[in-house]
């Protein structure tokens, strides 16, 4: 046998072996992630990622654990049912005074006009004060039920002067309509949507100033123990996606749109409202130690002490991915 | 490829290198620095948004007014630093993160509005409601602090990203100036590697082909080694092996010429040293020959040294001086000379030295007055002449002994006096018996007077008067001629020429006029002193008169016959110039032969008749003038001859002084007088005192002093008789009476002579029966007697 022809038999060994092995170890590399998420506004670097197959690259199987909103999702979390959720403050902040072990490992997205109270005009209510005795709807535990009790104290108003009913987000539309409540205290798509459905009659009460919104991304911290390269790979993913979002905010608009099955001109509405950005900083600590203050306050909670919200947020995951993206917490 | 051309290579990669890489490290640079200036301008903007952060943060603690003044001003700060930053900010993500900077600013500004007014309402609001706007307020300011806080954010992260982009450029720019670095070496290195090895190897040839010629082969060739400089070089060592060889040839044939040049000088010089060894000998010979002369020489020779000492002193100088050779050298030269002439000698012999003159001739000999050992001084002629021996100036003194020549000079001068005085002689008595005959003529008037018995005492002292200044005037007169023919020599003192001319004027004037000799004379009263001897002037002086008379009266006797109007003259004229005299004396005597003229000087050399001239009068002349530092010349004018004395002027003496008392020249004058008798005579004492007499005698008198006066008078009065002397100045005595003779053929006429020869003189013209011829002194009573038989 010629030297040559040697050398190529050598090869082709190599390549039959090989290819088996190889599939072997990309299929042991992938891990397999239940991530419970929604279809809100926030949570579009999460659908971008999986669109753009970013957990993939980064070896993550990702099983979506679809939720309506973000309590839910974390709720998911917590009964185990995910490994990760996208989650706003509220229900992180009274997850923890619950005494939940979790961490925030990322903020994803904050906006300051992701909730209003929508009213319609034919109540004759026409500034937030003269909210004052009517009957609103919020969902306990949420943003909304701390931006409604920031906005009554914006205008003078206590919890005890209105009448605050329980009413889930897709309900509130139907609420609102049939007069069951004077108005509604929301988030998107649903606040877009009752707007869109009163069309003239609607009236929105923003206040960006007395209130920030964040979304976050939440785990359980005996599986963020267990699994720390998950959480990094997990990051990375929505770290391409921030970038592809910050390049390409019309294609990330379009496949948002497309992948969480939103109306284009829904998603184009409410885009500008929301920061999309993989980051830790001192806002989330703030809020989540604001609100738990006025849960606490408020006895929305029993505990009467303020947790140390910064011993449940973890910065090496983030760091490790995108260390410019950690600021101070304080 | 030739070295300049790689050299070239390496200039262009260089330069090209430069070229791309300069705008690539400015553009760098410039990036560089731009960035440097966004994060300056970057941290800027954090300070202020930090500083009204810290304004706000005050103001929600202490409400204090006057912070809002300050945030206000510090908002409108950051206004325009924001806009400046618009403007600055090249950089996408810079221009993103600012685009987003207004409207959170603007947030914050409107939570910090809320949170003021909320402030502002609790003041006014009952307590039980405050509780409300007291959370709002903490709401509020959760929310400052959140959009505060996303501020600094973008800030910081801004910040980061500038100090990432600075350390980027600041990299990038030391990186382009590394690889230019290396690039540029790298390729010098790579070139001047390649260079070095060719170099050496191409050198190495030449060097091994260098010492193939060194070693002698100067047939050995370089082959070609390329088409560059070693090649020029090769060739170039090539075309000196080739001169070479053509040198060394050559330079053998002159080897071979020149060794037998050698061996043909080596003849030569040993024949040179043969006739130099017998050079040597006859030198040494002529030498002790040249020795001899010198010390035999009859003249003494002294060599001084450039201190004054005498080196040498040959035995004419020992028998000279009576000094021995042995004793004398090394004293000073002044022990020859009298102590008087010591310091001008050695002023001289300085002046010389210092000169450029390096010899004097012998001809230049002056006289001087030596020392001998025992005292005596003596004269002597010498010569000194300068030679450098060695480096040193020596003065060689050659000197004669001339006492006996002076002695024998001084002789001849005597001689010469004494001949000079014999021609003079009947001049002289002429001159003495003018003042005899006027002491006559008084003594017979007064006798005359007395006889007549006139008692006028007066008149006789006066006379008597008169009577003892003639006997004076003889007295002076035959005192000069003591003076003159003293033979003893008075040593040289200064004298006035003029009045030395003037006297020997007086000596010959009489005689020549009585000759009918004109003396034309130019003397002027004044003139500078000359050193000498005045007699010797006044001995040079008469012999030139006497030469010219002499040349006249021949001259005369040539052309009487044939030229009646001929007149004989002589002139004589003294000059004075800056710093010396002239006395020039011509004569119209037909002059001297030329062939003669160069003669004239010499001792016994005459062109006189035998028994006329002794022949020295000219050479005792020419002494007598050298002898005063001058000198004398003759030579010929258009009718006679001229003699030409140039003597040193030292200085103008006074006239009267002493020095000048003895020599007062008297001149005849003449009176004019209207009388019947005309009195024709030149001494005005001798016609004013025959006047006088034939006066008393009642007589109308007229006296004139020379012939023409008397003509003229003669013709405007009417005189009966005419009494003259026949030696008179211009016309004489025997003229004037012919020339009465034409005018008035029967008028007496008496004639005077002091002459003794002059019957045979004036025969032709005493031919006449009314001329009358009466001798001096004259006799009152036989004048009175022609008159009255008249």
């Amino acid at each position: 046998m010629r030297k040559s022809s040697k050398i190529f038999f050598f090869l082709a060994i190599l390549i039959v072996w090989g290819i088996p092995f190889s599939s072997y170890a990309a299929n042991e590399q992938k891990q397999t992630i239940r991530f419970a998420f929604t279809y809100q506004p926030e949570v579009a670097l999460v659908h971008i990622a999986v669109a753009n197959g970013y957990f993939e690259e980064e070896g993550l199987d990702i099983q979506p654990v679809m939720r309506m909103f973000g309590k839910p999702a974390l709720q998911a979390v917590l009964d185990n049912k995910a490994d990760f959720a996208t989650v706003a403050e509220t229900p992180i902040m009274f997850s923890i005074l619950n005494g939940e072990k979790i961490f925030v490992i990322a903020e994803i997205a904050s906006s300051g006009k992701n909730n209003a109270v929508v009213t319609r005009k034919d109540t004759g209510i026409t500034d937030p004060s003269m909210l004052k005795g009517k009957t609103i709807g919020v969902s306990h535990g949420t943003t909304g039920d701390f931006f409604l009790d920031s906005l009554l104290t914006a205008n003078g108003l206590t919890r005890d002067s209105v009448k605050i009913v329980e009413v889930k987000p897709d309900d509130m539309l139907e609420a609102l309509v049939s007069g069951r409540i004077d108005a509604a205290c929301t988030w998107n798509y649903p606040l877009t949507l009752i707007q869109q459905e009163l069309g003239d009659n609607a009236l929105v009460f923003f206040d960006e100033d007395i209130y920030t919104e964040t979304f976050n991304i939440a785990v359980k911290q005996d599986f963020l123990s267990k699994n720390p390269e998950a959480a990094e790979k997990l990051l990375r993913a929505l770290v391409k996606a921030e970038k592809f979002t910050r390049e390409n905010p019309a294609k990330a608009q379009t496949i948002f749109s497309k992948f969480a099955n939103v109306e284009p001109a829904l998603v184009s509405l409410v885009w500008d409202s929301f920061r999309y950005q993989v980051v830790l900083d001192a806002s989330l600590l703030i809020m989540l130690e604001d609100e738990a203050r006025w849960a606490i306050h408020k006895k929305l909670t029993e505990q009467t002490v303020l947790p140390d919200y910064i011993k449940y947020i973890h910065v090496d995951s983030l760091k490790a991915v995108a260390p410019a993206a950690v600021k101070s917490l304080r | 490829m030739r070295i300049n051309s790689q050299l070239k290579v390496v200039s262009y990669v260089t330069a090209f290198t430069f070229i791309i890489m300069i705008p690539l490290l400015i553009g760098t640079f410039l990036e560089f620095n731009h960035s440097r200036s966004d994060y300056v301008l970057t941290e800027s903007i954090n300070r202020q948004l930090s500083k009204s952060h810290s304004l706000r943060n005050q103001y929600i603690l202490y409400y204090n007014q006057y912070v809002l003044e300050q945030l206000a001003a510090q908002e409108t700060e950051i206004d325009v630093l924001l806009q400046r930053a618009r403007l600055h900010f090249t950089d996408d993500d810079f221009q993103q993160s600012l685009q987003q900077m207004p409207a959170r600013i603007k947030r914050i500004r409107s939570i910090f509005d809320r949170i003021v007014k909320n402030q502002e309402r609790m003041a006014t609001i009952d307590i039980d409601q405050r509780s409300t706007y007291a959370e709002l307020e903490k709401r509020l300011t959760s929310q400052l602090l959140l959009k505060t806080s996303e501020v600094e954010q973008i800030i910081y992260s801004m910040l980061n990203n500038e100090a990432l982009r600075i350390q980027e450029d600041y990299e990038k720019l030391v990186i382009i100036t590394t690889l230019f670095a290396i690039l540029l070496a790298v390729t010098i290195i790579a070139v001047m590697t390649q260079l070095g090895r060719m170099i050496n190897k191409k050198l190495a040839y030449l060097h091994e082909g260098a010492k193939i010629v060194a070693d002698g082969d100067l047939n050995y060739r370089l082959h070609d080694v390329g088409h560059d400089e070693f090649s020029e070089l090769a060739e170039s060592i090539n075309s000196v092996t080739t001169n070479l060889q053509s040198f060394t040839q050559k330079l053998k044939s002159e080897i071979h010429v020149r060794k037998n040049a050698e061996k043909n000088l080596q003849v030569a010089h040993d024949e040179l040293e043969l006739r130099v060894t017998a050079r040597t000998q006859e030198l040494k010979a002529s030498e002790k020959h040249l020795e001899n002369i010198l010390k035999l020489a009859p003249a003494a020779i002294v060599i001084v040294n450039n201190d004054k000492s005498i080196r040498y002193f040959n035995q004419a100088a020992e028998s000279i001086f009576c000094y021995r050779a042995e004793e004398i050298i090394g004293q000073p030269f002044d022990l020859l000379m009298p102590e008087k002439f010591r310091l001008r000698h050695r002023k001289l012999v300085e002046a010389f030295g210092n000169s450029e003159q390096v010899n004097l001739t012998m001809g230049n000999r002056q006289e001087i007055v030596g020392l001998r050992k025992s005292g005596e001084e003596f004269p002597a002629t010498a010569s000194v002449s300068k030679l450098e021996i060695a480096g040193d100036t020596v003065f060689t003194v050659m000197l004669a002994d001339i006492t006996e020549r002076k002695a024998s000079e001084a002789q001849l001068i005597q001689a010469d006096k004494l001949a000079t005085l014999g021609t003079l002689a009947a001049g002289t008595s002429h001159e003495l018996r003018q003042p005899l005959n006027i002491i006559r003529l008084l003594v017979q008037s007064d006798l005359m007077d007395i006889e007549q018995g006139s008692t006028k005492v007066t008149m006789y002292v006066e006379d008597l008067e008169k009577i003892d200044a003639q006997i004076q005037r003889m007295s002076d007169i035959i005192s000069h001629l003591n003076i003159y023919s003293r033979k003893e020599l008075l040593p040289a003192e200064p004298f006035l020429p003029n009045i030395v001319v003037r006297q020997a004027l007086t000596l010959i004037h009489q005689q020549f006029a009585s000759e009918n000799i004109h003396i034309e004379h130019s003397i002027p009263d004044t003139c500078g002193s000359v050193n000498g001897s005045a007699v010797q002037m006044e001995q040079v002086v008469l012999n030139l008169l006497s030469n010219a008379h002499d040349a006249v009266t021949e001259r005369l006797s040539n052309v009487e016959a044939s030229d009646k109007s001929h007149q004989s003259t002589i002139n004589i004229e003294l000059t004075e110039g800056d710093d010396q005299i002239t006395l020039t004396v011509t004569d119209n005597g037909g002059g001297i032969r030329e062939s003669e003229l160069s003669r004239v000087f010499d001792p016994f050399y005459t062109n006189k008749e035998v028994g006329k001239g002794t022949g020295l009068g000219l050479s005792v002349s020419h002494s007598i003038i050298q002898s005063m530092g001058g000198n004398i010349k003759a030579y010929n004018i258009a009718d006679g001859a001229c003699f030409k004395i140039v003597l040193p002027c030292l200085k103008l003496l006074q006239a009267g002084s002493e020095n000048s008392s003895s020599y007062n020249l008297q001149m005849p004058q003449v009176d004019r007088h209207k009388k019947s008798i005309l009195i024709v005579e030149d001494e005005e004492q001798a016609a004013a005192t025959l006047a006088k007499m034939l006066r008393k005698n009642g007589h109308e008198v007229f006296t004139v002093n020379n012939g023409i006066d008397a003509l003229k008078k003669f013709r405007e009065s009417p005189i009966s008789i005419v009494v003259t002397d026949l030696q008179l100045p211009g016309m004489n005595g025997e003229e004037l009476v012919v020339k009465l003779r034409e005018i008035s053929p029967d008028i007496p006429i008496i004639v005077t002579t002091g002459k003794t020869n002059i019957e045979e003189d004036v025969n032709n013209f005493l031919n006449h029966k009314l001329t009358y011829l009466l001798k001096k002194p004259i006799s009152v009573n036989d004048l009175t007697n022609l008159i009255l038989q008249d």
